[in-house]
């Protein structure tokens, strides 16, 4: 979770052009983050499955309007922002997406060590594990993935 | 260790009256139910799924005695109903017991929301286990190999190779399968020790 500003950037940790799950598509959201690293963990779950595209999408909040941001009502480890459309929606939104590879090694110079073995049962251990971040430091990895997006 | 391919639930803890109230949705249980909040699925899980076993914390300890657990509603972070639990979705669902709640079920603490719990119950059915090498086994093994797979980088002259040659080098001089390899290929990618260039080549990378 962020600690103080209200998020401008949001984070989605999936694979390449993933359309959601059957869910996803009959409800319309895709759930994103607010905390880069946490999308991380997001991502390199999806690597399991899929070792060569895992990556991160980048969103600008103020791109999506205010009616298609969900709230979820419990807490959220995830520092979770749910939009109401659909993924594939989200991606043509957003700036473009990192190679989670790539995204590693960005957050290591910033003392985010997230070369971990990340699986279904860890993800929520790892979520609370992670320390806050800032709006400085969420500006400079912004920054960096900017110079290797691709969209 | 039970592999990734088998249906499983974990069940975090309880969601009491409160919890579904945030949602809109009525808490009704009869005294064999309870709602309760289920970590990220690891497969897809349709309603009316049944299971018969459950297993006590991250060591997955046998519980013992006879019970048959069913899903009888799905629901997620916003109080959607689901048809499904989806794959990699967190939830919160509607279980019901047979012959009766299990006292380790009624034992797990009363959440506000996912949380992760060491003493988290979960279930599984005896039909579709398949066990699998113990993650630790499989890190401890992808530690010591990568310092030979750093000796046979520097004796090939190269740092790109195939996966092919990766999962031979591993079955050669390890003993492990195909499938344990194309496990070990993956964790060495999370923990950035090897970068994947296409989807048959792979880079071997000095250590991070």
């Amino acid at each position: 979770m962020t600690k103080d500003a209200p998020p401008i950037y949001v984070f989605r940790g999936t694979t390449i052009g993933f359309q959601g799950s059957t869910a996803s598509m009959s409800i319309p959201y895709t759930c994103t983050s607010s905390h880069p690293i946490k999308a991380i963990w997001f991502a390199l779950d999806c690597m399991s499955k899929n070792p060569y595209t895992a990556v991160v999408y980048l969103g600008i909040l103020e791109k999506f309007s205010e009616q298609k941001i969900k709230a979820n009502v419990l807490k959220s480890i995830e520092d979770e922002i749910a939009l109401g459309m659909k993924p594939l929606e989200f991606y043509t939104l957003s700036e473009g997406y990192v190679h989670v590879s790539d995204l590693q090694s960005i957050v290591k110079s910033f003392g985010f060590d997230t070369y971990m073995s990340v699986r279904k049962d860890n993800l929520s251990l790892l979520c609370e594990e992670t320390r806050l971040i800032d709006q400085n430091e969420i500006e400079a990895i912004v920054a960096k993935m900017r110079n290797c997006i691709k969209k | 260790m039970i592999s990734d391919d088998t249906m499983t639930l974990t069940i975090q803890g309880k969601a009491e009256a409160s919890i579904l109230e945030k949602l809109s949705k009525e808490y009704e249980l009869s005294e064999s139910q309870r709602w309760l909040f289920v970590d990220y699925s690891p497969n897809n899980v349709s309603l009316e799924s049944q299971f018969d076993v459950l297993l006590e914390g991250d060591s997955k300890s046998l519980v013992p005695g006879i019970f048959v657990v069913k899903v009888l509603e799905c629901l997620d972070q916003f109080g959607n109903n689901l048809s499904e639990i989806p794959e990699g979705f967190k939830t919160i669902c509607k279980l019901e017991f047979f012959p009766e709640v299990p006292h380790k079920i009624d034992s797990l603490p009363s959440l506000d929301t996912w949380r992760h719990n060491p003493h988290k119950i979960t279930i599984t059915n005896h039909k579709t286990i398949n066990l699998a090498n113990s993650t630790s086994y499989v890190d401890d093994l992808s530690r010591l190999a990568y310092y030979l797979i750093v000796d046979y980088r520097n004796s090939i002259n190269t740092d790109i190779i195939t996966k092919s040659e990766f999962y031979t080098y591993l079955e050669t001089n390890f003993h492990v399968n195909a499938k344990h390899a194309e496990k070990i290929l993956t964790v060495f990618i999370q923990l950035g020790k090897i970068k994947a260039i296409t989807n048959n080549r792979i880079e071997l990378l000095t250590a991070v």
